[in-house]
């Protein structure tokens, strides 16, 4: 074997996982300035006992354990970059923009590309009605 | 709300923490989810990922766990043979994609990798049905009274970004690996995140 222990880094890996996750709970609850015997710490910290990597805190429970403030700032930070969102108040057609506009919009246009695109193909026909 | 929404409900954003960054006020810590459950063009999106996405997690390159990179790690490893190991990862993939590009990728893949399973009219129909889960990104906030639409790349919290993604860095790649081929003793990606093993010198490498 060209690498020693590389069959037990598996393991040494959740070792240290797990580790992370218990030592990331309490560093994202410190940053949320959130009290550190929460209900939410308690239970990232059960479920990273146990090894459930579903609830990883890189990934999930950093932000759960955020304010709400933090949540709200965090959100329009993002939202605020113009080059990947763009804010939308009115229709082409001038009307106040609604979301059954924006739906109704877009079954138009699908239904115009799906019957260009499934013309005499019986498969391509029924699969459009399911995604419609 | 239901005079403004009117039945039809839009995915609504929220941020997921970065936990390697530390939370500076004004700055962003975080990547930005739209929530797929309450978007229309789910089933779209659903049926894009169910036809492409096992396809592309069969490319060579794609590394499916850990313990998959250290059977593969044991395996080409040739005793008393010197050689690299590197990690790598690809710095904001899903902003970084551009949609036309994106389009580009799948089309390329359907061509290349799916052994004509895909009649022509079908492999039409797939890149319409993408188009309209790339461009119909429309977002609710529930702090503010208005709406948003993404206008770029494809959205996290979209289950076709992951098989979009794959196949739009597998595109990338192509070129750069069969020039790099007879260097390249392994090379696996997990999404963002590359391993590499180097038979080569390090200044090539760098």
């Amino acid at each position: 074997m060209y690498f020693k222990g590389l069959e037990k880094w598996v393991n040494f890996f959740r070792k240290e996982q797990r580790a992370k996750m218990l030592n990331a709970t309490d560093m994202q609850m410190a940053r949320a300035n959130l009290p550190s015997e929460s209900y939410m710490v308690n239970l990232f910290h059960f479920l990273a006992e146990a090894g459930i990597h579903l609830v990883k805190t890189d990934k999930n429970a950093g932000s759960l354990a955020w304010s709400r403030e933090l949540h709200h700032e965090q959100t329009m930070i993002h939202l605020n970059d113009a080059n990947t969102y763009q804010r939308i108040e009115f229709h082409s057609d001038g009307s106040p923009i609604t979301a059954r506009k924006i739906f109704e919009d877009f079954i138009l246009r699908f239904d115009k590309e799906m019957a260009e695109c499934t013309k005499d193909l019986p498969g391509l026909i029924i699969a459009a009605r399911k995604l419609r | 709300m239901e005079s403004v929404t009117n039945g039809v409900e839009l995915p609504a954003p929220y941020p997921l923490a970065k936990q390697h960054k530390a939370i500076v006020p004004g700055k962003a810590s975080s990547r930005l989810i739209v929530a797929q459950f309450r978007s229309y063009v789910r089933e779209l999106s659903n049926f894009f990922h169910m036809q492409l996405n096992w396809l592309v997690n069969k490319h060579p390159t794609i590394l499916k766990n850990s313990r998959e990179l250290v059977a593969r790690i044991e395996g080409v490893v040739p005793l008393g043979q010197e050689c690299f190991l590197d990690s790598a990862e690809v710095t904001a993939l899903y902003p970084s994609m551009d949609q036309n590009t994106t389009m580009d990728a799948i089309q390329w893949f359907m061509d290349t990798h799916c052994n004509s399973r895909f009649p022509t009219e079908t492999k039409r129909f797939i890149l319409i049905i993408l188009k309209f889960v790339l461009t119909e990104t429309y977002m609710r906030y529930d702090g503010t009274l208005f709406f948003l639409e993404q206008i770029s790349s494809s959205a996290m919290g979209v289950i076709s970004s992951v098989c979009c993604g794959n196949s739009y860095l597998q595109y990338c790649e192509r070129k750069v690996l069969v020039i790099w081929k007879a260097r390249i003793t392994l090379y696996k990606r997990f999404l963002d995140n590359v391993a590499l093993q180097w038979k080569g010198t390090l200044l090539e490498l760098v």
